[in-house]
């Protein structure tokens, strides 16, 4: 399989090869870490074993927290798909005179370092008396995660012909059947891309996480942080190497359904 | 027998109801977004003293006014590595198909989903002082190098981190510009080099731009690797906002910084808005 | 079960662009209608207003009687075919064609009769199970067809059915569609742009122009007697003479060209004064060249042939005459070998009858 072959020369492949090891390194030293039977952290592991893991996986300072997250993750991504599913459907259909307009606005917060928002969330939920709350965390994730959703249902049901809506409609089906038997199945890769997007973002999230939370909604991430903040030890490699095996599997599943391609390319970029 | 301007009926309604359905989301982005960027500018007011004693704060003391030079020194020089470890990297994206340009968005795209405390670890670990770096460098009998807690450190891992953005910034832009330009340039006699610098980076300008932009914001407002790899001399805006808050819990004058920091965000992508003028475009093959 | 479709003066604006302009068209049962007419005439909305797609801005549309426009598309029970067929990629051809029924919550041991039955109407029983997209651009349309009629509509649409199809395949699906109608009965409206079409499929044709109804007469009355020079001129093919009234001579006008000394004769029509100006418009094959042309023919003019252009069936000669550059069309059998076709150069007779010159007044 020469590299000529496919338009990229050698000396640009080796280029890249190189460059995806960089990217990948400190991510395959942390499960390597994970691995070592020692009581420090090492690289390369003096030894293997699983000792790490089943300290973290009985751990509750880490098991709630995972649980969190995992609710958190859930629940704002329902509400993002809840939020940016009509708002897609309704920019596409119709001609709004400020269209372009509101569709910048609703993709703004794509462009906002997180801290800014975070912070000014922080205040807002005191003001309002959330703080602290779960439906606080919620609200700012999904701030953060439904202009992706938005993004992605937009690039897929911009190539769903209106007719085949309208033959749906003429055949009998009133909006509701209309749009479950017809639209949603032909958007339904992009609303699971959005919807794998966005839960991978927000188990992910820190800036917000970290202002917002109460010791009894910590996130995984949060949970992390502060541990490192205090400790040096591989327990945080293992966490860190689960988290890495569950974001893997989803990511694949998006590459597989959706096409990575798509996701990351149909995007403000251009 | 003609019925003139009937009310609203049944297909109306629809396309009304339909139009709705951007409502809850507006909505909640205005609740949520919006205003929690209008308290915090309100917030940045309410300080003890006068109206604009916090930003009087900022802007009059020489440490913050070195943070904030060195937030934006930060971001350059991310910007800058992102670029010219990027570019390549973007076009070995544009110009790859099939397998291969699966594989390379794949490789590229999943670190980006993996925690920044993950990776920010994981460069602790590479960078620290029993390190990969220096395990390596100690079995090639080099001295050990100092660079945890310092600016080449963090510098590196926010590369690490944004050098995806950069990349497939530029993969999108260039795959767009016809292969057949270069050819053309090849075959009237420019080298690689030159076909590089005449033909292709004038073209990609919007990609470079949109990436740079891009890096430069996202570098701005981290706070977690910094906060990881660094210490109280390797200080920038974020983290100091956020210490501000947790530490000290002087909410108006992390406010204050906050909107600081959302101005210099602003400007940029306003800058960038202006760029990116339909003229700029005319670059591309028809 | 086929339905009476009418329109009344139904108009539709679309801010300052009138569409459709108070149009008014009553659709018999079991009749075939063609709304013909240039891009932008109108039909396409007009065929989306009774559809229920679009709502108009003024006027009434009703079937059997009762106004329809206050129910939903969903609830008309009218089959459409559109242009792009818009047939549902993610289901098979049964699925698509079950979906009408299905909507309609028909009992489900009798859907698989039905769909078996309209896919044996457009002939295509055994693609059932096949996707859209494995489907060639004539069967998806069939199977938008089919689709269609399912549900066993009051009226049928369709939107430029033949328009995506190359040429071969639309002579084809004209007689079959034809053929279909006339099977089921169905009352059914279809829009076209192609006059061809329109004029053999329909059994009366409503040519629309700017959203105005210019004409609505079965093909042959509308082909022979025209209403208006845009509908001479848009069906079929006319030679044009601009001209002004000479004279009214009892039934006969006479009509003065640019050409100093040759008038042309037309039948008196009301609204047509002395000195009007007018155009006047004769049909090629109303035109006759040299010794066949029939003695009461008073039309008479002479003229060189410039091209001829032989088409299978008929051959069009193009000559040039005092009154200009005409076209008349002859059937190529009708010719000996001898004086087939004519050379160019030759020196000919072209005459026609004083009542096939249609006379339009001129704006």
């Amino acid at each position: 399989m020469a590299a000529g072959a496919h338009g990229v020369s050698r000396g640009l492949l080796a280029y890249s090869i190189g460059i995806v090891v960089f990217l990948a390194a400190p991510i395959v030293i942390v499960v390597g870490v994970a691995f070592t039977s020692a009581d420090f952290v090492s690289f390369p592991p003096t030894g293997v074993s699983l000792r790490w893991f089943k300290r973290v996986i009985s751990d509750p300072e880490f098991l709630g927290p995972l649980w969190n997250s995992a609710k958190l993750g859930v629940t704002s991504t329902f509400v993002s798909l809840a939020l940016a599913v009509p708002a897609a459907l309704a920019l596409v259909r119709h001609r709004f005179r400020l269209g372009a307009a509101i569709q910048a606005f609703m993709l703004s917060p794509l462009s906002l370092p997180t801290i800014i928002l975070a912070v000014g969330l922080l205040f807002f939920v005191a003001r309002i008396g959330l703080a602290g709350t779960f439906l606080a965390l919620v609200a700012g994730h999904a701030v953060i995660t439904v202009p992706y959703v938005l993004r992605t249902v937009l690039a897929v049901y911009s190539g769903v012909n209106r007719e085949v809506e309208e033959a749906a409609t003429v055949l009998g089906a009133g909006p509701f059947r209309a749009f479950w038997h017809i639209t949603l199945p032909l958007i339904m890769p992009g609303v699971l891309a959005g919807a794998i997007f966005s839960f991978l973002l927000s188990f992910d999230e820190v800036p917000v996480a970290l202002l917002l939370s109460a010791p009894d909604t910590t996130t995984l991430p949060v949970s992390i942080l502060s541990y490192l903040v205090y400790n040096y030890d591989p327990a945080v490699a293992a966490v860190s190497a689960l988290q890495v095996a569950v974001i893997f599997v989803l990511l694949l599943v998006l590459e597989r359904t959706f096409g990575l391609q798509r996701v990351m390319f149909t995007s403000s970029n251009k | 027998m003609a019925r003139k301007d009937r009310p609203i009926g049944a297909i109306a309604r629809a396309g009304y109801a339909r139009a709705a359905g951007l409502i809850p989301m507006m909505l909640f982005l205005v609740v949520f977004f919006i205003g929690p960027l209008l308290v915090n500018f309100s917030q940045s007011f309410a300080g003890p003293g006068t109206m604009f004693r916090e930003y009087r704060r900022i802007f009059t003391d020489g440490y913050y006014l070195l943070v904030i030079f060195q937030t934006v020194l930060l971001g350059c020089a991310v910007t800058i590595g992102c670029l010219v470890l990027g570019y390549p990297l973007g076009m070995a994206i544009a110009r790859a198909s099939g397998r291969l340009k699966a594989a390379l968005m794949f490789a590229v795209v999943a670190p980006l989903l993996v925690n920044v405390v993950v990776r920010s670890f994981g460069w602790m670990v590479i960078l620290g002082n029993q390190g990969v770096v220096n395990w390596i460098g100690s079995a090639l009998g080099l001295a050990p190098l100092e660079l945890m807690y310092t600016w080449w450190g963090i510098t590196i891992a926010l590369v690490h981190v944004l050098l995806p953005f950069m990349a497939l910034s530029i993969a999108s832009v260039l795959e767009g510009i016809d292969p057949r330009l270069e050819e053309a340039a090849k075959v009237l006699g420019a080298n690689a080099f030159n076909a590089l610098r005449l033909v292709l980076l004038p073209l990609s300008f919007e990609g470079i731009v949109t990436g740079s932009i891009l890096v430069f914001t996202a570098t701005v407002g981290s706070f977690v690797t910094i906060m990881l790899l660094g210490n109280a001399s390797t200080m920038v805006l974020p983290l100091l906002i956020y210490q501000q808050l947790t530490v000290v819990s002087d909410w108006a004058f992390a406010a204050a910084m906050g909107t600081t920091l959302l101005v210099l965000v602003a400007t940029l992508l306003w800058v960038q808005a202006r760029f990116m003028r339909p003229g700029w475009r005319q670059a591309r093959t028809v | 079960m086929p339905a009476h479709l009418s329109i009344r003066e139904v108009s539709k604006v679309y801010g300052g662009q009138t569409a459709v302009d108070c149009v008014s068209l009553e659709v018999e049962q079991g009749e075939f209608v063609a709304l013909l007419g240039p891009s932008g005439c109108g039909k396409t909305t007009l065929l989306r207003t009774i559809a229920g797609l679009v709502m108009p801005t003024s006027g009434d549309i009703s079937i059997d009687g009762k106004s329809i426009l206050e129910i939903p598309a969903h609830k008309r029970g009218i089959g459409m075919v559109f242009q792009s067929y818009a047939l549902f990629p993610h289901m098979t051809v049964s699925d698509n064609v079950a979906f009408g029924p299905r909507m309609a919550r028909l009992p489900s041991r009798n859907i698989p009769e039905l769909i078996r039955e309209s896919l044996r109407l457009v002939r295509l029983e055994s693609l059932g199970s096949r996707y859209p997209h494995q489907l060639s651009g004539g069967q998806q349309q069939r199977v938008a067809i089919a689709r269609a009629i399912a549900t066993k509509p009051k009226v049928l649409l369709l939107d430029e059915p033949l328009a995506a199809l190359d040429a071969k395949l639309r002579e084809v699906m004209r007689v079959e569609l034809t053929e279909l109608q006339r099977r089921l009965g169905l009352t059914t409206v279809f829009v076209t742009h192609d006059q061809q079409e329109a004029l053999a499929m329909a059994d009366r044709v409503a040519v629309l122009r700017d959203g105005h109804l210019e004409q609505y007469d079965p093909p042959r009355r509308m082909y022979d007697r025209p209403a208006s020079a845009f509908v001479a001129d848009f069906v079929g093919q006319m030679n044009h003479f601009p001209g002004r009234v000479l004279a009214i001579d009892g039934q006969t006008v006479h009509i003065g060209t640019d050409a100093a000394d040759c008038r042309i004769l037309a039948q008196r029509r009301d609204g047509i004064a002395d000195g009007d100006s007018v155009t006047a418009m004769v049909r090629p094959e109303r035109m006759v060249i040299g010794s066949t042309a029939p003695d009461n023919a008073a039309n008479r003019v002479r003229g060189v042939v410039s091209t001829t252009l032989f088409s299978g069936e008929t051959t069009h000669c193009i000559v040039e005459t005092q009154l200009g550059k005409l076209v008349v069309a002859e059937r190529s059998q009708d010719r000996t070998a001898d004086d087939f076709p004519h050379k160019p150069g030759s020196e000919i007779t072209i005459a026609w009858r004083v009542e096939d010159t249609h006379m339009f007044p001129r704006t």
